[in-house]
């Protein structure tokens, strides 16, 4: 006769019965293939991480050569910055002392060491990078107008915050090339003091002083400003670009979806020869976002990820000999998105390192509110008058970017000419100032040539990109030792 | 005679407001406080370079000459009967500028400046600056380099 | 429309992600298979087993796991993963097998066991590194030292640079350095270890220095540091524009050892114990050099060169007086040198070297001096000159050319005091005469004339004598043991007002001169005072005076014993004795004749500036008299008293015109504060 199991026993063989059962059907869901549009919706709606979709998009959203993926790539960047930050801080070590031994075993010795860092490195460039041409993309259709707005000027703080993120993560190294460029950075942020100097205002009123402070914990870059900059780029600036980045992601959800244009039923429609499958509200056609959201988004993730770890395979993240406060390196130079700013902060310090960038920043908050006109939304260039005004705004950029400067370099500026000039409009009249100068005319000249406030904006922001771009290139190329300009780089002196 | 109910009603409102109000703003006080606390602790408490340089005796130093100060970023000058310092910072971005023939030179944007410090000619919008020279007690030279003085001002010997 | 992108974006994923996974797990292979120094090891492996003496050896040599292996020096200082792919570092079984497997050479390890030194103490290098372009430097990194200088890491613990610490073998290089730096005195403008002249760069740190402290710019060879130094050293001025450190083009054979050298400079910053306890007294209070020469060597010949020849002043950017030029020996007293020395010259060529600033010690300031002062040459004996055979023809020849230009023709007298007066010549003895003669008067116009040969020197002494008439020997009372105090009353009463407030001369001759003192004898100078000398101001103070002013013995012994007393007492000052020529005179003889190497306000062009304060206060007026009188030989000044084919001769008016005139430009006098100076 067979025992009766004692009851305790038979508990806990149902218990784990349940949880088994519970856990597979969960896990086993997935495997479901998601035959019924319900079913489909269910697994957007009901699901926490995908919850963030709408569960029916438009079919136009899906189309690459729209948003070619920017935004998306930016993401993925900043996720993956995250989980390499994370991998890099099992063994980064943010002392004066050992940050820069740290990195070197990371590099020589930790397993995958060398390959996770250049990932990180490259990811951080890369960042960079998208997220100013995501920008680009969206000014360039339309896409803050019509309610956008609020989310139009998140994604100018989360370019601010990208920047900052990877001015934070420079330092950390602590070798030759980050001593320096962080130094340099500083200085550009303390420049305002010039400012207040000048107004006399300093004693009671110094924002530059302020700023540079808190950034370095003291008066030079040192053991102080290493930790501040370590929590700021692992804890302070993240939180707050995950925050504003989740804002911004859920604002293009309630804004209706990515941007598109007025005809953009249409183009759906005749793309599918007239049938639509699936309504959205109001009639126009809409499609479930599971699967196709979720393939474009994947495709996205693996072009970044294959795309980044190709660079890392074959690519070196760059580390110099150790940071030597007494040995400056010269030319020392601000990492390369900084570039434009330091050329122009050598014309002058304050204009170029604080008046121009506020100025800048400022003028691409408050685009969508200069931009009065409400049908441009969701083509490139926002037609054929766009791309001429924009090519016509590069090429003036071009030419009076390159003719000023390069007579500023070659036959000297104002303050060579008239030695007593105050210090004040030398510092507004500047070859960088003028520059700038020229841009916003143009723009204005655009306004009055066409009335349209659209045009006159592409005509701002085109000439200021390929302005920036310009002053870059400078900066990079064609600047040596003591700053000095050579008109052939490969006449500059070797380090 | 018998009070219209009104009378009564509006103190109990306005109470519940008053009590509302005050609540919410209190609360924005500590929100307040506890911002600018944050922000307050996250500012450096001390600065180094706060206190005067010691730089030991004038005889110390080669006679008509600048002789640079490292550790301090400054230049003295000793002549015979007087003794001045000349900060080694750029006025444009704080780079420290080395010493040439018939003036100084920065090498961050090449600002340069002559043997008074005067500029002369580079993106720096002013001149060095020179700084005050004190004679401590033990009569040691010390320099305080939070204090500008004019450009002739020197200590005597 | 949208099937095809979805199955797009599908095949877009799945390249994507292939292209992953291949980057992935090549990374992952070559991490954990791949790695350079994994293959060392195994190679490692196989050749210990190869080499093992029986089966027990061969399966542990097999058996040894594949791993990074590192020294950890204590207290963390470094972290030396180099033994890693040089496994065999301390294997003796390792002997002859090529590197990276084979022993160390030599016994290096057993004097400095890994466990303490690890590797990059010695060799440089990156030790946290394990590929050899990590270790070695890409990108300016601290590349690993060529075995070539690895010397100048040996010197980073032992070298001491003023006594001889340096370990026997092994530090071949170092030591040629050194020595070449003690011959060509580079101390003389750089400072090490807290010595030197503060011209050039402090070199004490220059092994810390890396490649960013060095500008590449105008190097044309390779852009390392070791080629840095050869191409300055042959060309200061050339790689470092305003530099004014004159070349050093030495062969290979020296140029190697003094850039190892210099490679070699530290300061002590490792823990204490890696030092030998020589080097850290050095750098805590070094040991004085023990002779003149050696100082000499160290600080000054580089630009005075080791036999005082000096640099010419149009060959190099300054010109260097020629200390050893017999000339100037012969009228620079040890006060001029001393105040060069000491004040320096007030330019920035030639600095002050007193303590404080030169790092060296009074004594071995005063040893440099006497090692100046030693290249006079000797003179001969009173015995050779005794013996010598003197003739009236050269002697006669000799006073014409040499004394004549201060004394007269005739010994009349001039700037110089009347030799022919018979009162003198009865006063002088041979050994007077001789002592005047050969030392000289320092300070005063009288140079020391001991480059003269003893018959020459006999010849003059003959003619001299030649002019005695008759001698009139007076008989004088014992003087001996008088008041001093009084005898300095005296002295100020009546004496100073011809011979000088300090006895420097004036319109009479400098008699508390040392050297006069030493030179005369008590009798002289009784005889001198009591009868004066005829035909100079000079009157007797026994003889030609009423019997109120007269002196008698007892004031000349007072007198006489101030004058012996004043011989130890030293001012704290040059006094420059008068001047009785006429500063407006003379300053146009000197835009005339001067100015042209001597700059308009004597701050010198093509020759010394003489308007420092430092020179002037060291400058008597009979310095300058007799300088501009002889010239110097060999060099661009001539000898104004006697006259060239290029330019005329002056005479004695026409130079104390000159000297008043350069007397104009002092405006202050230097004290010799060092007399009482305490050790710094």
């Amino acid at each position: 006769m067979r025992k009766t199991p004692a009851r305790g026993v038979q508990i806990l063989q149902l218990s784990i019965r349940e949880v088994w059962d519970s856990a597979t059907r969960r896990f086993l869901r997935w495997r479901e293939p998601r035959v019924s549009d319900r079913e489909r919706s269910r697994a957007v709606s009901r699901s926490f991480f995908l919850h963030y979709h709408a569960s029916r998009i438009h079919p136009f959203s899906l189309r690459p050569a729209y948003t070619l993926g920017l935004g998306l790539m930016s993401f993925f960047l900043f996720f993956i910055l995250l989980v390499t930050g994370v991998l890099l801080m099992f063994y980064y070590v943010p002392s004066a002392e050992r940050a820069y031994s740290s990195i070197q075993d990371i590099t020589y010795v930790v397993t995958g060491g060398r390959f996770i860092r250049n990932m990180h490195r490259w990811a951080a460039h890369g960042m960079v990078v998208t997220v100013l041409l995501h920008m680009a993309r969206v000014f360039y259709t339309g896409s803050y107008a019509r309610g956008r707005s609020l989310n139009w000027v998140i994604g100018v703080s989360l370019l601010l915050l990208t920047l900052l993120l990877s001015f934070t993560g420079y330092l950390l190294p602590w070798d030759q090339l980050a001593f320096w460029a962080v130094t340099i950075g500083t200085n550009i942020v303390g420049s305002v003091r010039e400012f207040t100097d000048m107004l006399g205002t300093t004693a009671w009123f110094d924002p530059g002083g302020f700023v540079k402070s808190f950034l370095l914990g003291g008066d030079s870059v040192g053991q102080e400003a290493l930790i501040r900059f370590y929590l700021l780029h692992i804890v302070l600036l993240p939180f707050l670009a995950g925050v504003l980045m989740l804002v911004h992601l859920w604002r293009i959800r309630k804004d209706g979806g990515l941007s598109r244009p007025g005809d953009a039923d249409e183009v759906v429609l005749r793309g599918r020869g007239g049938t639509p499958s699936g309504s959205g509200p109001g009639g126009e056609p809409s499609i479930l976002a599971w699967p196709a959201a979720l393939w474009a988004e994947a495709a996205v993730l693996m072009v970044t990820i294959a795309a980044l770890a190709t660079a890392s395979f074959l690519l070196d993240a760059p580390l110099r000999e150790i940071a030597d406060p007494s040995a400056p390196e010269n030319p020392a130079k601000a990492p390369w998105y900084f570039l434009g700013v330091q050329e122009l902060v050598s014309y002058s310090a304050f204009a170029g390192g604080v008046a121009i960038p506020l100025l800048f920043f400022t003028l691409l908050l408050v685009i969508p509110f200069l931009d009065r006109e409400k049908d441009h939304i969701g083509r490139w260039f926002s037609g054929a008058s766009g791309r001429q005004v924009a090519g016509s705004s590069a090429l003036f950029a071009l030419l009076i970017t390159v003719g000023l400067v390069g007579v500023a370099i070659r036959f000297g500026w104002l303050h060579d000419w008239i030695p007593g000039l105050p210090d004040l409009l030398n510092m507004l009249l500047n070859p960088g100032s003028c520059v700038v100068l020229a841009y916003l005319l143009f723009g204005m000249r655009t306004l009055r040539s066409t009335g349209s406030t659209r045009l006159a904006v592409i005509s701002l922001f085109t000439s200021s990109l390929v302005g920036m771009l310009l002053f870059t290139a400078i900066g990079f190329w064609f600047r040596g030792p003591d700053w000095e300009f050579y008109w052939n780089p490969a006449q500059m002196p070797g380090p | 005679m018998h009070q219209p109910k009104q009378d009564d009603a509006p103190h109990v409102i306005a109470r519940r407001e008053f009590l509302g109000k005050i609540a919410a703003g209190s609360l924005t006080g500590a929100g307040i406080l506890v911002l600018w606390g944050s922000l307050d602790l996250s500012l450096p408490p001390t600065i180094r370079s706060t206190h005067p340089i010691r730089l030991g005796k004038s005889s110390s130093y080669p006679l008509n000459r600048f002789t640079f100060i490292p550790a301090s970023n400054l230049f003295l000058y000793r002549a015979r009967h007087t003794v001045s310092a000349l900060s080694a910072i750029c006025p444009h971005l704080g780079c420290v500028v080395r010493k040439g023939e018939g003036g100084f030179r920065c090498p961050c944007h090449g600002s340069r400046f002559d043997e008074q410090g005067d500029l002369l000619s580079g993106p720096a919008a002013r001149s060095l600056d020179w700084l005050r020279v004190r004679r401590a007690p033990d009569g040691q030279l010390v320099v305080l380099p939070d204090e500008r003085v004019g450009p002739g001002e020197e200590l005597h010997i | 429309m949208e099937e095809k992108l979805i199955r797009f974006y599908k095949y877009l994923a799945l390249v994507s992600a292939i292209i992953c996974i291949a980057v992935f797990s090549l990374t992952a292979a070559f991490d954990h298979f791949g790695r350079p120094w994994q293959a060392m090891q195994r190679e490692y492996r196989t050749i210990l087993a190869g080499r093992a003496q029986n089966d027990r050896q061969r399966a542990e040599a097999e058996r040894s796991p594949i791993e990074v292996r590192q020294l950890v020096l204590p207290g963390e200082l470094r972290v030396d993963r180099c033994i890693t792919c040089h496994a065999g570092i301390e294997n003796p079984s390792m002997d002859g097998i090529r590197i990276p497997f084979s022993i160390h050479s030599g016994d290096y390890l057993t004097t400095h066991p890994p466990e303490k030194f690890g590797c990059t103490l010695c060799h440089k290098g990156q030790g946290r590194a394990l590929e050899v372009q990590d270790v070695c430097g890409v990108e300016g990194h601290d590349p690993s030292v060529s075995l070539q200088y690895v010397e100048a890491l040996c010197a980073q613990c032992h070298l001491t640079l003023f006594v001889n610490g340096l370990p026997s073998s092994g530090t071949e290089k170092v030591r040629g350095g050194l020595e070449l730096v003690r011959r060509e005195g580079c101390l003389g403008c750089h400072k090490l270890r807290g010595v030197g002249g503060h011209v050039g760069p402090d070199l004490t740190e220059q092994g810390r220095k890396g490649r960013h402290y060095y500008s590449f710019r105008r190097i044309k060879g390779d852009h390392s540091v070791v080629n840095w130094h050869r191409e300055h050293f042959r060309d200061p001025g050339g790689v470092s524009p305003g530099s004014s450190m004159p070349a050093f083009d030495l062969p290979g054979r020296e140029m190697e050892p003094l850039i190892t050298f210099v490679l070699g400079q530290f300061s002590p910053s490792l823990p204490l114990d890696y030092y030998s306890s020589e080097v850290l007294q050095e750098f805590r209070s070094r040991q004085s050099l023990r002779t003149g020469r050696e100082a000499y060597l160290l600080t000054c010949s580089a630009c005075h060169r080791s036999d005082g020849a000096g640099r010419d002043f149009g060959e190099h950017p300054y010109g260097a007086p020629s200390i050893g030029n017999p000339d100037f020996q012969a009228v620079a007293s040890r006060e001029l040198i001393e105040y060069a020395i000491w004040s320096g010259r007030g330019t920035s060529r030639m600095e002050s070297w007193n303590p404080i600033l030169s790092g060296l010690r009074a004594e071995e300031l005063e040893l440099i001096v006497d090692h100046v002062r030693g290249f006079r040459p000797k003179g001969p004996s009173l015995a050779a000159v005794k013996e010598a055979d003197g003739s009236m023809l050269l002697g006669r020849e000799s006073f014409a050319h040499n004394c004549s230009l201060c004394h007269g023709e005739a010994g009349e007298g001039g700037p110089g005091p009347s030799l022919n007066s018979p009162d003198f010549l009865g006063a002088a003895s041979e050994e007077f005469l001789y002592s005047t003669i050969v030392i000289g008067r320092s300070n005063t116009a009288m140079p020391s004339w001991s480059a003269l040969p003893p018959r020459e020197i006999a010849s003059l002494i003959l003619l001299l004598r030649s002019w005695q008439k008759e001698s009139r020997g007076l008989s004088l009372p014992r003087i001996g043991g008088g008041n001093s105090r009084r005898g300095e009353d005296l002295y100020a009463s009546r004496c100073a007002r011809c011979h000088g407030r300090f006895g420097e001369g004036g319109i009479g001759p400098a008699i508390l001169n040392p050297d006069f003192l030493s030179a005369a004898s008590d009798g002289y100078i009784g005889q001198t005072i009591a009868r004066g000398r005829a035909h100079t101001p000079m009157f007797g103070w026994r003889e030609d005076l009423t019997r109120a002013e007269r002196l008698g013995p007892d004031d000349l012994g007072d007198l006489i014993s101030f004058m012996r007393a004043r011989k130890d007492s030293l001012l704290d000052f040059l006094p420059p004795g008068a001047s009785t020529g006429r500063p407006l005179q003379g300053r146009e003889l000197y835009h005339e004749l001067c100015s042209t190497c001597h700059g308009r306000a004597g701050e010198g062009i093509k020759a010394p500036a003489l308007n420092s304060q430092e020179f002037l206060s060291g400058a008597t007026n009979g310095f300058l008299l007799a300088t501009l009188t002889l010239g110097r030989r060999g060099t661009a000044m001539p000898s104004w008293g006697r006259g060239t084919s290029e330019y005329r001769r002056l005479t004695a008016g026409e130079r104390l015109d000159i000297v008043a005139h350069l007397r104009t430009w002092q405006r202050e006098v230097l004290r010799r504060d060092w007399i009482s100076t305490p050790e710094p």
